[in-house]
């Protein structure tokens, strides 16, 4: 499980520090204030407890700055910078928490010249199982675009190649749990069939026949995948989850059905992390947990006076402050009244 | 003009008249007296050019509009108290100015929103075939104490305690 995020000096982030719920953290903010930064650094140091990639490395891939220059992570300012990240994580069977830190400046050339400290031999040896959804779907583009990636053929940040690998790990032995097989009911009723693949080509199998991913609309694909990642067993007692802007081309009518499956992931042990911009999202989570489950809302906003990027942090929906979805229905509403009335009032 | 209703404190500093229209004391020159039968707004307030109709639902961390059913009852109850108040301030022959109904209902914006579109839809302005020569209200919003107070300086609202 991840406790904690530290930032200093590190891409949008002059100084930020963020504490996490043990089940599900929703990261809401405006634009550049740094939501999929703090996924992608805390994605980083999962997936390198699996893939045993070098955290500077990892970090590279996946934030994916030009040239692959690590010092261009550092927040950009005049003059010389030194930036870190530091990830903090209990290790429930040694009952420790153990860090993790990169850190690096504005002239580290390479991820082999950038220091990675803290108890990294540990934290490399206690695998956890993590998985991050891009907001772009890759499941369509599966077929042949690993063997492109591995060859360094195409730019993409690593999180599209990590997905399509995870999409593609074997099956679980054995029965499915109740919990799981639940899950996988729930889901094939919205999509109204199940996931198949040939030769890296997604279907969905249905009465109909097999459908292709490509003529699939985006948001049953998001479907398809939770259910493939499920099946597999990505998602697990002790894994966790990424996913950045769930909303994406998903019809409100699905969100339903996608947060009913994250509460149940997250009371089955998933740790969850997400970013999101949508009202239906953020308050279907505030309509169907309940005292069983832990949540907290990040609110990352800029101050007024020093421009900088904060976090207020609440498990309470009512009390998310500052709230930029809130805001944004709120500016529609002014604009509607001022309409409606003209100067009255003014 | 300040106006009391609950822990709301409202001030029209350009009123001319303003009072609690569902006023249930006998003794009041303002005592509605038909509560029996007819639904009253909570204010009526007179400006220079128009009445103002005011309806106060103060819904702070109520889950109410978790369901339709709910939401859906909270407009019908909205419409039928304007119309009722609106027969009734016809009856004293008061509807001389243009009227405004303005819901000042305490719900995050989103809600807001929505309850904005249904209660134009349910109070109609105008008829489609243009039978009518005059809308029975010229304005309809709803905003909560945040927007209220973005958009009505001049018609302030606070809480007092």
């Amino acid at each position: 499980m991840i406790e904690k995020i530290k930032f200093e000096k590190f891409t949008a982030f002059e100084k930020l520090e963020v504490n996490f719920s043990p089940g599900i953290n929703i990261f809401i903010g405006e634009n550049g204030t740094g939501k999929t930064h703090a996924l992608k650094a805390i994605y980083s140091a999962c997936d390198i407890t699996k893939s045993k990639k070098s955290f500077a490395e990892k970090i590279t891939k996946v934030f994916l700055p030009s040239g692959e220059q690590t010092g261009r992570l550092a927040k950009r300012s005049a003059g010389s910078i030194q930036g870190y990240v530091e990830v903090q994580r209990r290790i429930e069977k040694a009952d420790k928490s153990i860090n993790i830190r990169l850190s690096l400046s504005n002239h580290t050339k390479s991820f082999e010249n950038a220091t990675v400290s803290g108890a990294h031999k540990q934290w490399i040896e206690t695998p956890l199982e993590s998985v991050y959804i891009p907001v772009k779907d890759m499941m369509a583009n599966a077929p042949g675009f690993r063997s492109l990636y591995s060859l360094r053929n195409i730019h993409f940040e690593e999180v599209y190649a990590d997905i399509i690998d995870r999409v593609f790990l074997g099956s679980l032995k054995g029965p499915t749990d109740s919990t799981r097989k639940k899950l996988l009911d729930i889901l094939q009723q919205s999509m109204d069939g199940k996931v198949v693949s040939k030769n890296e080509e997604f279907f969905l199998k249905s009465k109909q026949g097999d459908l292709e991913f490509t003529l699939l609309a985006e948001g049953i694909r998001k479907l398809a995948l939770l259910w493939v990642l499920i099946q597999n067993g990505t998602l697990l007692n002790g894994s966790i989850l990424f996913w950045d802007e769930p909303e994406t081309n998903l019809n409100p009518r699905l969100m339903k059905t996608i947060v009913e499956i994250l509460i149940e992931l997250q009371r089955m042990g998933v740790q969850i992390f997400l970013t999101t911009h949508d009202y239906v999202i953020l308050k279907e989570f505030d309509l169907q947990i309940d005292e069983r489950d832990e949540i907290i809302f990040h609110s990352l906003y800029r101050d007024k006076e020093s421009t900088e990027i904060c976090v207020a942090s609440t498990a309470n929906y009512l009390d998310i402050s500052p709230n930029a979805i809130d805001d944004t229905f709120g500016d529609l509403v002014e604009r509607e009244i001022r309409q409606s009335m003209g100067d009255k009032g003014q | 003009m300040i106006l009391e209703e609950g822990t709301l404190q409202f001030d029209f500093s350009d009123a001319l008249t303003g009072f609690k229209f569902d006023e249930q004391d006998k003794a009041s020159p303002n005592f509605h007296g038909l509560s029996h039968c007819m639904k009253a707004v909570d204010f009526v307030v007179e400006l220079d050019d128009s009445y103002l109709f005011i309806e106060i639902k103060d819904y702070r961390n109520s889950p109410i509009f978790s369901d339709n059913a709910k939401f859906n009852g909270l407009v019908k109850i909205l419409v039928t108290k304007f119309r009722d108040t609106f027969i009734y301030r016809w009856a004293e022959e008061k509807t001389d100015k243009p009227i405004k109904y303005l819901c000042l209902i305490e719900l995050e914006n989103p809600m807001i929103s929505r309850l904005m579109k249904e209660l134009k839809r349910q109070l109609p302005q105008t008829t489609p075939n243009a039978r009518w020569h005059k809308p029975v209200a010229v304005a309809c919003i709803i905003a909560n104490v945040n927007s209220w107070n973005a958009v009505f300086p001049d018609w302030q609202i606070s809480r007092i305690q």
